[in-house]
């Protein structure tokens, strides 16, 4: 059935590349942009880039530790999905599968920079935007930092499905198709980084009280 | 069970807080593609033009007919590179040889050579048989596990798939993973960074 619905977008993508409007892009679903981008329409790649590049900044700020870098990330890791287009096979999401180019991009990236870099710095890194007054700001600052550095402490995997499924926003199924393993994985995965992560700060508060 | 659900307000904000309202991706990304594409298409009409060149030249020169259909590979199963045709590459999804095939491409320059063997990537093999482990980087390729050996000279064991191990001396960097049954090596670039553009097709 998936087949018969690509191979109709298809067809529909050659002869409206022209004549299709950004309006009309965006009320495309992921399938149609997909094929029409096959079909030589950038204008619809760019649609699904604009469509998903948040959860993709998110996720590859959460595996490379730095949102600045991100940008960087996710910019090849899209060019990456452009020139692959043609081995998506329809087995996940469109934007499960621009995902994972956009993880293992990330993975490599910070592969790459391991022996450059120590990793200890590299989650302060992650910068983010005041959300309120000053007072709020400074108490969520602190707490915000003990979360990072909580997440730092933690292995690469926990850190991965943690940051994946709630900085980055992504469903569970999504977290399973972007990382290839089974839902069941991701559920217990989640379940227990979650009480490492508890115990991190709970662990450091109290070191931080004693001294 | 516990309750996580402090935990995973505290992880939203995290996300929330993330300054990325401002960049628009969309518009560098599409540049970038289109920068591409005219790349692609000048190359091939310069491959185009080159062809041209050469069965032209056949046609004036009989002596010259035998040697382009060699080139071709029509008289035999042999193929030879002409050095003065530039090889278009990186012009979509990365397709290896295959089993036991070897292909050599001209990357900015650069003889890179792709070549496939049946076995398993054994990461305690690699490690064995490299001189040194700070050769060696874990990568992901095209989804898959894989390996960067670089730096000097080295030596590569792989496990066949009756369990045996070869091992092969390999002279440059050299990116190798897993794709089914087959171990798929890319051996001839300086930087992870280009292998990765090349088996990706940027």
């Amino acid at each position: 059935m998936f087949g018969t619905l690509e191979l109709v977008a298809v067809s529909e993508g050659y002869q409206t590349v022209s004549s299709m409007r950004p309006a009309e892009l965006t009320e495309c679903d992921d399938v149609v942009l997909l094929s029409r981008s096959r079909g030589g329409d950038v204008a619809a790649f760019g649609e699904l880039v604009r469509r998903h590049q948040d959860a993709a900044l998110r996720l590859a700020a959460v595996i490379g530790g730095s949102t600045e870098e991100a940008k960087d990330i996710v910019q090849d890791a899209f060019v990456s999905v452009h020139a692959s287009l043609a081995s998506y096979r329809g087995t996940g999401s469109v934007r499960s599968w621009m995902l994972r180019v956009v993880a293992n991009h990330a993975k490599n990236h910070v592969r790459s920079q391991t022996r450059r870099r120590h990793r200890d710095d590299r989650h302060a890194r992650l910068s983010t935007r005041p959300l309120e007054g000053a007072d709020v700001l400074a108490e969520r600052g602190l707490e915000r930092e003990a979360l990072i550095a909580a997440l730092h402490r933690l292995s690469r995997d926990d850190r991965e499905v943690l940051g994946s499924r709630f900085v980055a926003g992504l469903s569970e199924v999504e977290c399973a198709e972007v990382f290839g393993v089974a839902l069941g994985t991701v559920k217990s995965r989640t379940s227990r980084a979650l009480g490492r992560l508890r115990y991190e700060l709970e662990s450091n508060e109290t070191t931080e009280v004693r001294q | 069970m516990i309750d996580h659900s402090d935990l995973v307000e505290r992880l939203e904000l995290l996300g929330d807080a993330m300054d990325f309202d401002d960049v628009d991706l969309a518009g560098a990304v599409c540049l970038e593609v289109r920068a591409r594409r005219s790349r692609v298409r000048a190359r091939r009409w310069l491959v185009a033009a080159g062809v041209l060149l050469v069965v032209g030249a056949a046609a004036s020169y009989p002596d010259s007919r035998q040697a382009v259909a060699r080139w071709f590979g029509f008289d035999s199963l042999s193929v030879e590179v002409d050095p003065e045709l530039s090889v278009p590459v990186g012009e979509g999804p990365f397709e290896a040889p295959g089993p036991g095939e070897t292909l050599v491409v001209e990357v900015g320059g650069r003889a890179i050579t792709v070549s496939t063997v049946e076995g398993r990537l054994n990461t305690a093999v690699v490690a064995k048989t490299v001189g040194s482990l700070e050769q060696i980087d874990e990568v992901t390729v095209q989804g898959q596990d894989g390996l960067w050996i670089s730096g000097a000279p080295h030596q590569v064991g792989y496990e066949s798939l009756d369990g045996s191990i070869a091992v092969e001396r390999v002279a440059q960097n050299t990116l190798v993973w897993q794709s089914g049954d087959v171990l798929v090596r890319v051996e001839g670039f300086v930087e992870l960074s280009d292998a990765l553009a090349f088996v990706d097709g940027t």
